[in-house]
Parts: C-alpha cells; structure tokens; sequence
C-alpha cells in the first residue's frame, strides 16, 4: 500500500515539476548560427573530424558537414536545448531520400535516433546530400 | 590436529543471521525533499541562469527515477537474499552500535567507489549505469535519472557479498547504502561551485561530480566517488574541474531522444546485436566484458582511445620550447 503511495504521489509530483519546467521557461531551443557552428560541435564530438564542405538546415537546427579525416558525414541536429551528433558512413544510414517538398528524409541504423528530416537551401542540394550519405556517389 | 579442522568446520558453518532491528526507508522521507530542491534549483536557476532546465529532458530524468524506485520495489528482494545468504558465513558478529553504523557507513563508500568504477569500465554494467550519464543536462533531476534493471547486471555478486561476509548485517547495509545514496542526490548541480578547500579536499562535491559527468576527454573516467573523494586521491583516478575547461555532459554518443524506455535499454540493445554479430566466442565475451567501445576491429572508440588521441593532439599542439641561440662564433 505504501509502495502505491509513493508511485502515485511521484507521478504527481512528476508532473507539477515538468509543469513547472515548462512555466518557468528559460531554456532556449538549440540553433546553429552557421556552418562554423556545426564543425565546432562537431570537432567537440569527435576529436580527429575535420570539416569539409557542408548544408545548413533553413531553421538552423540541423547540419551536414564532410568529414574530410574519415570520409564520412558528420551530422549534428538540435534536441531540445542540445545538439546530438553523429559521423555517418553508409552502413549507418537506411535510407536517404528527397521529398516532393524537397526535404531530406534520413532513417538511420541508430536505436535511440531513427531519424529525422532536414529542409536545405534547395531540393538539388538535398539530393547530393542523400546520395552522398547512401554512398551512392563514390566510385 | 582436529582443533583447526574443526574451527575451520565452525568457520565455515552457516549461522542464521542476529534479528534485525526495524530500520527505516531513508529514501522514502527523503522524496519530499528531493522535489522541494528541484523546484528551488529550478527557480534559482531561472534567476541566475546558474542552472538549466528542459522539460523534455527533466521529464525522461523523473520518469526514469520512479521506473527506479518501482523496479527496486519489485526485485530488490533479490540482491537483500543474496547478502541475508551470504551472511550466514559472516566471519565477525559486528552488532548494532554507533561505530558499526560509522564503519559500515565508511566501508560501503568505498566498495561503492570500486563498484562505481566497475560500472565505468565493465560494458555489461555500464548497460546498466549509462542511464544515469545520458543526459545532457547536470542538474537535480539528473541524479534521479537511474537505471531500471540494475539488479539483473549481478553486479550485487560481486559488490554486495563483502560487507555481509564480514558481519555487517545486509539491512545495515542497505540502510547506509541509502544514506550514500541521499548524499550524492545535492551534487549535481550546476548552481554551486567550489567549496572550501578541507571540503572539497575529502569529500564527493558539486565540482567534483560535474568532472565525473563530463565527456570532455580530460574528464572521461574519473571521479568516481559516492560520498568521499578520497578514494579518488588514493587510486588515481582523481581529476579537478578546470575553468579552463567548462563540463559538456552527457555520453560520448549522446542519445537522439527522449524516451525513458530507449534511454533505458539503448545498451542493452548494442550489446544484443554486438553478440548476435560477433564472429567468435572470444569477441562475445569482450563485447560483454570490456570496456564500452570495444570491438575486435578496434574501429570504435574507447574512453581510453579517446584519452590517448586527445594526448596526442595537445602534445602536437604544443609549441616546441625555444631551442637555445648557436654559440656566436669567435
């Protein structure tokens, strides 16, 4: 009984102090200001990344950056207040593609990120972008 | 002859354990105040900008500390059987007193602190422990951030024998064991800084902990304290925080969401597929066995690969100490 107790006044209580969270603000959505942005957080993700050629997401909450010490793609995306990074080679990415609204729809083989959908400066670009992660460009 | 024979017959003869007194669930009166913290964190925070907060992540963070509380509820039977087992072949009768309590208190810090490293370079249990790292926000609500299946890394076999073999009784244990517990909720914060230097010197603080939260490669694998940093001091794994170099906290592969459920089995997962891949029975035990990072290949990346190409870029990045101007010729 007093175990229910407990669960049901922490769920409670759980809920005023998200609640809480929520009404106090305070917390900025994370945005790259650029390109030089997403290196750097990049470079503070992985230690040898050095950066390339790069796509800036349109709302600044994700980018693409080559990794020109591995040939891989760095990818770095906003979580809430943080950003979340990842080098990609093509056995990481299930698929890459460019919607009629010209996004770029990425599944990635990642069990805590499935995905998620980038919107850069034109369709064109998103498609070099997809070909490139699926490594559909090498060769 | 048959004197030793038989002390060692009598040594290792089980004897039930001495009735134990009813101790209290400090954990249980220490709720209300846990959440009167967090809220006065949070608003401190909010005025200072001395702490920060996001709903999302908090949320996930309390969830997984009651997914804790319920699961301990539910197996913590488990690990107590264990040592009220082991106990039975306790080489010492220590009893109630003060001092036991003291003792046990100082001893249970210290096989926290081995149990803690453990849980850093064992993958089978950092499974478990990297729940608690896997924010990337340093506040109270990340101490409530805790792992759900603990009990079933066995890790009690190994940490949790000792002192009920000794003669600690286990609800001794678990009663200080809680203490510890109580202790390291107020050191993740963000909103305190350094403390006086004695403190600082002996004990597990807010500065100290953020280190042992950060990803930054200086920071990787150290501080493991739970109560007092000492054992940091004496087994070399101590490093203090530097202003030159802010905490960014979280994992070396940050999570992409949010999910209390993902948050919780992510490793577990890794390691599932890692066994169902791996070519040989010697890779299955290393990828259970080593540390986090390893692979037969060495293609990823340990907190020790990390450490050593961190090195060795700050020895490159090093300027050569001016060599000294050729002798002027006579």
């Amino acid at each position: 009984m007093t175990l229910v107790l407990v669960i049901a006044a922490s769920a409670v209580a759980i809920a005023l102090l998200v609640l809480l969270n929520a009404l106090l603000r305070g917390w900025t959505p994370a945005r790259l200001g650029g390109l030089e942005d997403a290196a750097a957080e990049l470079a503070a993700a992985f230690l040898d990344f050095r950066p390339g050629a790069g796509a800036l997401a349109q709302d600044g909450r994700a980018a693409l950056v080559e990794d020109q010490e591995t040939g891989k793609v760095g990818l770095v995306a906003a979580l809430g207040d943080r950003f979340v990074a990842r080098r990609l080679g093509p056995e990481d990415v299930r698929a890459a593609r460019v919607g009629e609204d010209g996004a770029l729809a990425l599944a990635l083989a990642d069990f805590t990120w499935p995905g998620l959908r980038l919107r850069l400066a034109d369709a064109a670009t998103a498609r070099a972008w997809a070909a490139r992660l699926v490594g559909a460009d090498e060769g | 002859m048959a004197e030793p024979a038989a002390k060692i017959a009598g040594f290792l003869a089980a004897r039930p354990p001495a009735p134990a007194p009813e101790l209290p669930d400090p954990i249980l009166w220490a709720i209300p105040v846990f959440v009167a913290l967090v809220v006065v964190e949070m608003v401190y925070g909010r005025l200072t900008k001395r702490a920060s907060f996001e709903p999302r992540d908090s949320a996930a963070s309390l969830v997984m500390g009651l997914g804790n509380t319920i699961f301990g509820a539910l197996l913590g039977f488990i690990g107590f059987g264990w040592a009220m087992w082991v106990h039975q072949y306790r080489v010492f009768d220590i009893g109630w007193s003060v001092w036991a309590f003291a003792l046990c208190f100082v001893l249970d810090d210290f096989v926290y602190y081995w149990s803690h490293r453990g849980a850093h370079r064992v993958r089978w249990w950092w499974a478990d422990h990297v729940v608690h790292h896997s924010s990337q926000h340093y506040n109270l609500t990340t101490a409530l951030r805790q792992p759900w299946f603990g009990v079933l890394t066995l890790k009690f076999v190994v940490f949790g024998s000792w002192l009920a073999w000794l003669g600690f009784h286990p609800a001794m244990i678990g009663f200080v064991s809680a203490l510890n517990l109580i202790y390291q909720f107020w050191i993740h914060t963000e909103a305190i800084g350094r403390l006086h230097p004695w403190v600082e010197a002996v004990m597990n603080t807010p500065s100290h902990h953020r280190v042992h939260h950060a990803t930054n490669p200086r920071y990787l694998d150290k501080n493991y304290a739970g109560v007092f940093i000492i054992w940091d001091r004496l087994f070399g794994t101590f490093e203090a925080e530097s202003e030159a170099e802010p905490c960014r906290y979280g994992i070396v592969r940050n999570l992409g969401t949010f999910n209390p459920l993902t948050v919780s089995l992510h490793e577990w997962w890794g390691i599932l597929k890692d066994l169902w891949t791996a070519k040989s029975w010697r890779a299955r035990a290393l990828f259970l066995l080593a540390p986090p990072g390893w692979s037969p290949d060495g293609s990823r990346e340990t907190t020790d690969t990390i450490k050593a190409r961190w090195r060795a870029k700050a020895a490159e990045a090093k300027p050569e100490p001016p060599k000294p101007a050729p002798a002027a010729a006579e």
